[in-house]
C-alpha cells in the first residue's frame, strides 16, 4: 500500500515539476475523438514514429555506393550489382526480420503519404484555416506534404534497383532541363548534389538528404504544428449554427486519459494494419541495375516499370501533357494550396457557405487521384521523360551506374 | 513445423481471440481484457517459436523459407497489436460511457 502511495507521489511530482498536467489535461472536443475527418493528422503522425524507428535500424545496414560492381549470389544465379543493392540485398535476404523491418518501413511511408494527403483534403473541405492560427497551421502543413512526398521518393531511390534507378534519373534530368534553361534551381541543385547524373557523390548526398535533413525538418515542423495545435485547439466543426458550434465545442474531454486511450488504439490498430501489409504483400526487390546495358539516359523505359505512387499522377502528367505544362503544375498547386487561406473570403468555416471551395477541394484531389489511377492503368505511347531529349554532350554522359 | 500449417494454427487462434475479445468488451471490460492479455501471450510465444525457425533458417542458407518464416511473424504481430489495439479502444469506449471507476 505504501509503495503504490510513493509511486503516486512520484507521479505527482512528475506532473508538475515538468509541467505535465497542463499537457495531459489539455480538453479535446469530442467531436474530434468520434469524427474520422480529424483522425488521419495522428495515423501520419503514427507513421512518422515508426518510419523513424524502422529508419533508424535499416541506415545500419544500408550503404549508398553506385560506382563500385558487387556480384550477388542469388540462388543458381549469379547477380550483378551496386552496393547500394547489394546492401539492401543483404538485409531482406539474409538478416533475421530485415525482410520485416524492410517492408514495414516502406509501407508505412506509403500510409504517411496517404494519411498527409486525406488529412489535407478533410482541412479544406473543413476551412480549417478559418480559426485562430489557421493559416500558420495550414502553413505547415502544405510544407508538411511536400516533405513527406519528397522524402518518399528519396527513399526509394535508395535501394537503386532498376526502378530507382529511373526514379532518380527522371528526377535529375528535371534538373538538368532547368539548367538547360538557365532556370537557377538546377545550377543549384547540381552545386549541391555535386553532378547531375547518377554517380557515387549524388547516391551519398540522397542517403544523407533522406535519413537527416528531410526527417529533421518533417520533425521540427511537426512539433511547431503539434504545438500550436495545443495552443489553437483543433479545427472548429463546419456548422453555420454558431450557437450549436459553440455547443460542439465546449463538449469536451481531457486528452490523459480519453485521447490517450484512443491515440494508443489507433497506433496499435495501424501497426496492426501495416504489419498485415508486409505478411500479406510484401515489396519485391526489382533486378539490379546491371549497367549502361540495362538502361541509360534517354532509352526507352522497359514496360511495366512505374514510380512509385505517390508521384504517379505527377507521372501520367508528364506523359500525358506538354511538359512545358507538367513541370510547372505541381509547383503551381502547392502556390495554389499556400494561398488559399487568403482566397477564401467565407464568413466562417460552414460548407454551406464555401461551396465553391468544397468544389475546388474536390477537383484538387481529383487531379492528384485521378492521375494517379490513370498511370497504373494505361500505357501512354511516349518516351518516361520529355527532358531526355535535351542534348547533352556525350563526354558528360555518365552511365546510369557507372561503367 | 513448415510455415503454412504453423500460419493456419496462429490464424485460427488469432481470428478466435479477437471475436472473444470484441465480444467480451461488449460485455465486461475486465474479462475482455484478461482473455485479450491470454492471447497476446498464446501469440508471443508463437512469435518467439516462429523467429527461432527464421535463425535456423538463414543460418542454414534457406532465405526463401526465412523469408516465409518473416511473413509469418509479421502475421502474428498483427495479431497482437490487434488485439492490444481492441482493448484500449474498449478502454475509450468506457470513458465516454462513463463506465470506469464508478
Amino acid at each position: 500500500m505504501s509503495l503504490l502511495r510513493l509511486i503516486n507521489r512520484l507521479w505527482d511530482m512528475l506532473m508538475d515539476r515538468f509541467k505535465l498536467r497542463e499537457f495531459l489535461e489539455h480538453p479535446v472536443p469530442r467531436y474530434a475523438n468520434l469524427n474520422p475527418l480529424y483522425w488521419f493528422g495522428d495515423v501520419a503522425a503514427v507513421s512518422f514514429v515508426i518510419l523513424v524507428v524502422t529508419g533508424v535500424v535499416l541506415a545500419l545496414f544500408y550503404q549508398p555506393g553506385v560506382e563500385e560492381r558487387v556480384v550477388i549470389q542469388h540462388g543458381q544465379e549469379q547477380l550483378i550489382a551496386t552496393k547500394s543493392y547489394q546492401s539492401v540485398y543483404e538485409l531482406v535476404y539474409r538478416e533475421p526480420f530485415g525482410f520485416v523491418l524492410r517492408n514495414l518501413h516502406r509501407w508505412a511511408a506509403f500510409m504517411m503519404v496517404f494519411a498527409t494527403l486525406t488529412h489535407f483534403f478533410a482541412k479544406f473541405l473543413l476551412g480549417a484555416y478559418k480559426r485562430r492560427s489557421g493559416g500558420a497551421l495550414w502553413l505547415l502543413g502544405v510544407l508538411l506534404g511536400v516533405l513527406v512526398i519528397t522524402q518518399t521518393v528519396l527513399g526509394y531511390i535508395l535501394v537503386m534497383d532498376l526502378e530507382a534507378a529511373l526514379a532518380l534519373q527522371i528526377g535529375l534530368n528535371i534538373f538538368r532541363y532547368l539548367d538547360y534553361m538557365g532556370i537557377p534551381v538546377g545550377g543549384l541543385a547540381a552545386a549541391f548534389m555535386g553532378s547531375l547524373f547518377v554517380t557515387d557523390q549524388v547516391i551519398s548526398r540522397i542517403y544523407i538528404l533522406h535519413i537527416v535533413l528531410v526527417p529533421g525538418i518533417i520533425a521540427a515542423l511537426l512539433g511547431l504544428k503539434i504545438w500550436l495545435i495545443l495552443h489553437a485547439g483543433v479545427s472548429p466543426p463546419p456548422i453555420r449554427d454558431r450557437a450549436r458550434a459553440e455547443a460542439a465545442a465546449s463538449a469536451t474531454e481531457p486528452f490523459y486519459p480519453h485521447r490517450f486511450a484512443l491515440t494508443m488504439g489507433q497506433f496499435m490498430l495501424q501497426l496492426s494494419f501495416l504489419l498485415l501489409l508486409v505478411a500479406a504483400f510484401p515489396f519485391p526487390i526489382y533486378d539490379p541495375v546491371n549497367g549502361y546495358e540495362t538502361w541509360y539516359p534517354g532509352k526507352e523505359t522497359p514496360p511495366g516499370v512505374r514510380p512509385p505512387w505517390p508521384v504517379m499522377w505527377y507521372y501520367t502528367l508528364v506523359k500525358a501533357i506538354d511538359p512545358f505544362i507538367a513541370v510547372g503544375l505541381p509547383v503551381l498547386m502547392v502556390l495554389f494550396a499556400l494561398v488559399v487561406p487568403l482566397l477564401d473570403r467565407a464568413r466562417s468555416n460552414a460548407l454551406e457557405e464555401r461551396t465553391i471551395w468544397v468544389i475546388i477541394a474536390v477537383i484538387y484531389m481529383a487531379v492528384i487521384g485521378y492521375g494517379t489511377v490513370l498511370g497504373y492503368f494505361i500505357e501512354i505511347p511516349k518516351p518516361l521523360t520529355p527532358f531526355t531529349s535535351v542534348e547533352v554532350p556525350t563526354e558528360d554522359i555518365v552511365p546510369t551506374v557507372g561503367r | 513445423m513448415s510455415p503454412e500449417t504453423l500460419a493456419w494454427i496462429v490464424g485460427a487462434v488469432s481470428v478466435i481471440g479477437a471475436i472473444l475479445t470484441y465480444v467480451l468488451l461488449l460485455v465486461d471490460r475486465r474479462w475482455a481484457v484478461a482473455a485479450g492479455l491470454l492471447i497476446m501471450l498464446i501469440l508471443v510465444v508463437a512469435f518467439a517459436y516462429t523467429a527461432s525457425f527464421v535463425f535456423a533458417s538463414l543460418d542454414a542458407g534457406l532465405y526463401e523459407e526465412g523469408i516465409a518464416y518473416q511473413r509469418l511473424a509479421a502475421g502474428e504481430l498483427a495479431a497482437l497489436t490487434f488485439i492490444a489495439g481492441l482493448l484500449a479502444l474498449g478502454y475509450y469506449m468506457e470513458l465516454i460511457r462513463g463506465g470506469h471507476e464508478k
